[in-house]
């Protein structure tokens, strides 16, 4: 029997790495990224394979450790983990973007491993300058390393993009944009048919698989979605440290909550926005990617927080859970004001600051979001 | 055996021209309501220096909170902001001293609303705390240069970056800087009723490159010199009240004396430490608060630190040459576009160090690895593990650069100690 819809993009977002290996099997020339701030586009346009990875829990920073300090975001420490294992070396070639300094340092220790470890298998790997500092002199920076980059692929054998190509591509990811857009009632609607964990595997598995076949699967599956669950579950928003894997979704669901959209960068402002399918495709893709994708280096932050709102508000949350990854020293600045703007509309909000991602302290989590729930409920009564 | 050493009259006199800087910007900032900017370090503050517009530079506002032992006052005001306390420390006091509001208790009165707050974006955090001390201040006007990213660390760059910058940091990002320095400079003339003069600000270019060049000559003698005429808590405050004062006559004709003071000391035989046994690196950011603990083992070990990053990166970092029809704006946009990552990425900061071991005859490295400011610990495992590689034992300390309230000094002393017992001393 073939499998539904939610259940085949599940288990691609499940099984990343045997997605990888089953997509270069079939002939596909992967050109793996990270974070929503690599120009997918510009990968579809040169003819090449786009696959979005994320770190696995599971990869504890053991051959990274003596390199990488243990201030990185957990996540990036599993991925080096994962790269140094060569699990990524399959790849034609891997983009690493410049929208977060944990990112770009990882990419430099990524440049300095062959001085040490000459025979280990990394993928070569590029450098997407993108920067994001709403000035007309960044976009001209910007629509340079977009070229550079096109080049690139180029190099790694794709084929050169011109306009109609990239044209084409915009259209391509932004049917996939619009899926997920149509996709997003099963999870933020009135009548949530899907949980807040699958809605986070939806939204991964989007970009683990190929364009086509994501947007065949999410089409499908808004086509017939499952049942509404159950119950009248306090609706939640999570909000912070990309929280790419669904662990702490499902320790919050578990607790009687229901999670009904994400604000991070595994989440549901990822796809809101498509690409200007008008004008120029370079103009159009760097001011999407300059000023319209949500990221820790965007700003201004009150136009960030206007959008997180405005989340929270069409998915009628009851409460926002904020949580940040343990050596955070970006988000934090955000919080006062983001919990001024919740206090002042009446939406509850728990933040757990500086939490381990290997290992979190599931019991004093589960602790403080049962407590949270639980006020939420005695504040609605 | 030599003397004990006096107190350099260099460092007198950098002391009197800071007291000086400060007595100005009371006179005519706090007092007079001119114009000022607030700078992160890492920006170009010779554009301000030849419109003659006083610049307070942020690490330097920051080390003052921390020497004057008020960053806990200021992390506890943080705390109760709902600040988390795994924030970044380093950049965030002067930030605290207007949220807090408190004339008397911040450093020189504190800061009054500048004409401008200018940050670099290196990592993501400064567009976060510009915008919001702006609008603590009511609005003052904020200007953000982006940071450009290397995306190949070109080897033996502290020997290419004065002439062959070009190539070393790569043209399109150069051509982005400048495009920033032009639209910082528009911005500035505009908010000052200034105009800035290419003439002087040519000569203001031409004036911090000489002065590179004599703190790489206060290098040589000190690198040189057995047991060194100067401790390093001195050669600190020399080197850096020229950095903050740079383009200025005043930083060429200080550190020509330092020189001077140096050779002369030198010759004579005065030192910091007479009993000089050891010679030690200091790596990475500098323990502020608490200068002292630099010298804290010259009597037991007659472990002296000769070096620390301050020593000289005047020299090997900002001095960039360029010929009379060439634009001295690409010089500046070349000094500070991988500044940061000169000190801190693994394969540029390892390079350098090991270079500085060699020619200040090191014997070993005490690291610090900053808590609370991470992007200044980045690098330091790669690091330590290349001086251990080129031969030099490396012991890592992990602390505040700036938290008092983090630092066990008695524990610190011991374990530097230990490490001089157990690795060094033979």
């Amino acid at each position: 029997m073939d499998k539904t819809p939610l259940a085949a993009l599940s288990a691609a977002y499940a099984d990343q790495s045997g997605t990888a290996r089953r997509r270069k099997a079939a002939g596909e020339r992967l050109v793996g990224y990270f974070l929503n701030s690599v120009p997918v586009e510009l990968i579809l346009a040169a003819g090449l394979d786009p696959i979005r990875l994320r770190g696995e829990p599971a990869d504890r920073p053991v051959r990274a450790e003596p390199y990488m300090e243990e201030y990185f975001d957990g996540e990036v420490r599993a991925i080096f983990e994962a790269l140094l294992e060569g699990r990524h070396a399959l790849l034609d070639l891997l983009i690493v973007p410049r929208s977060s300094e944990v990112y770009l340092q990882l990419y430099y220790l990524i440049r300095e491993i062959p001085r040490w470890e000459p025979e280990a298998a990394l993928p070569p790997t590029v450098l997407f300058d993108l920067l994001q500092t709403p000035s007309y002199t960044t976009t001209r920076y910007d629509l340079g390393r977009m070229r550079a980059l096109a080049e690139r692929l180029r190099e790694a054998g794709g084929e050169a993009v011109d306009n109609s190509r990239l044209a084409g591509a915009i259209r391509t990811a932004n049917r996939l944009r619009a899926s997920l857009c149509a996709a997003a009632p099963l999870w933020r609607g009135a009548e949530p048919r899907l949980s807040g964990a699958d809605a986070l595997r939806v939204i991964g598995a989007a970009s683990v698989l190929g364009p086509a076949q994501a947007t065949a699967l999410i089409e499908a599956l808004v086509a017939a979605p499952p049942p509404p669950l159950a119950g009248s579950a306090p609706r939640l928003l999570i909000k912070g440290s990309p929280q790419h894997d669904a662990r702490f979704t499902e320790l919050v669901e578990s607790c009687g909550a229901c999670v009904v959209a994400h604000d991070h960068l595994g989440g549901d402002r990822t796809y809101e926005r498509p690409v200007s399918e008008e004008g120029d495709p370079w103009e159009a893709l760097v001011h999407h990617y300059q000023r319209e994708i949500p990221g820790p280096r965007a700003y201004p932050q009150a136009r960030e927080d206007q959008r997180f709102l405005a989340l929270a508000i069409e998915a009628a949350v009851d409460g926002v859970i904020i949580i940040h990854d343990e050596w955070d020293d970006t988000l934090g600045w955000e919080f006062p004001d983001q919990k001024r703007l919740l206090d002042e509309r009446g939406i509850p909000v728990l933040f757990l600051k500086r939490q381990p991602w290997f290992d979190p302290p599931e019991a004093l989590q589960r602790e403080a979001v049962s407590n949270f729930i639980a006020s939420i409920g005695r504040a609605g009564a | 055996m030599t003397a004990p050493q006096e107190r350099m009259a260099a460092t007198l006199a950098a002391q009197a021209h800071q007291k000086e800087t400060q007595a100005r910007f009371r006179t005519e900032v706090i007092e007079g309501g001119g114009d000022y900017v607030i700078a992160d370090a890492v920006t170009p503050h010779e554009i301000f220096h030849t419109l003659d517009i006083p610049v307070i530079s942020l690490a330097w506002y920051s080390a003052v909170i921390a020497a004057k032992r008020l960053s806990p006052y200021y992390f506890d005001l943080m705390d109760r902001l709902g600040y988390h306390d795994g924030l970044p420390r380093y950049g965030s006091l002067p930030f605290m001293t207007t949220l807090d509001g408190d004339p008397d208790r911040a450093p020189y009165g504190g800061l009054p609303k500048p004409m401008l707050i200018l940050e670099r974006l290196r990592g993501d955090v400064g567009q976060k705390i510009g915008e919001q001390w702006s609008r603590a201040f009511g609005g003052a006007n904020l200007f953000a240069l982006d940071s450009s990213s290397v995306s190949e660390l070109r080897p033996d760059w502290f020997k290419r970056s004065q002439h062959d910058w070009e190539e070393l940091y790569e043209t399109p990002r150069l051509d982005f800087q400048v495009e920033q320095l032009r639209n910082l400079i528009a911005v500035s003339e505009t908010l000052s009723h200034r105009s800035l003069d290419m003439a002087e600000f040519r000569a203001v270019m031409h004036r911090v490159n000489r002065a590179g060049e004599l703190v790489d000559k206060a290098k040589q003698i000190i690198a040189r010199t057995r047991p060194a005429p100067v401790s390093l808590p001195e050669q600190l405050t020399n080197i850096m009240a020229a950095t903050w004062s740079r383009g200025s006559q005043w930083s060429i004709d200080h550190l020509q004396a330092y020189c001077d003071e140096l050779e002369e000391r030198a010759a004579k035989g005065i030192a910091a430490c007479p009993d000089e046994r050891l010679r030690l690196l200091w790596v990475n950011n500098g323990l502020w608060f608490n200068t002292g603990f630099y010298r804290e083992f010259e009597e037991k070990y007659g472990a002296v630190f000769v070096w620390s990053m301050y020593s000289n990166f005047f020299s090997d970092g900002y001095r960039k040459y360029f010929g009379e029809n060439d634009d001295p704006l690409r010089a500046l946009a070349a000094r500070h576009i991988s500044m940061n990552e000169q000190l801190h990425l693994p394969g540029w900061m390892a390079e350098w160090i090991i270079q500085q071991a060699r020619d200040y005859q090191c014997d070993a490295a005490v690291m610090l690895v900053p808590v609370g400011d991470r992007m200044a610990s980045f690098g330091t495992k790669l690091c330590a593990m290349a001086l251990e590689q080129a031969g030099i034992p490396v012991l890592t300390l992990t602390a505040s650069m700036v938290d008092a309230r983090l630092w066990d000094n008695d524990a610190m002393i011991a374990k530097v100690g230990q490490f001089l017992e157990d690795r060094v001393i033979r």
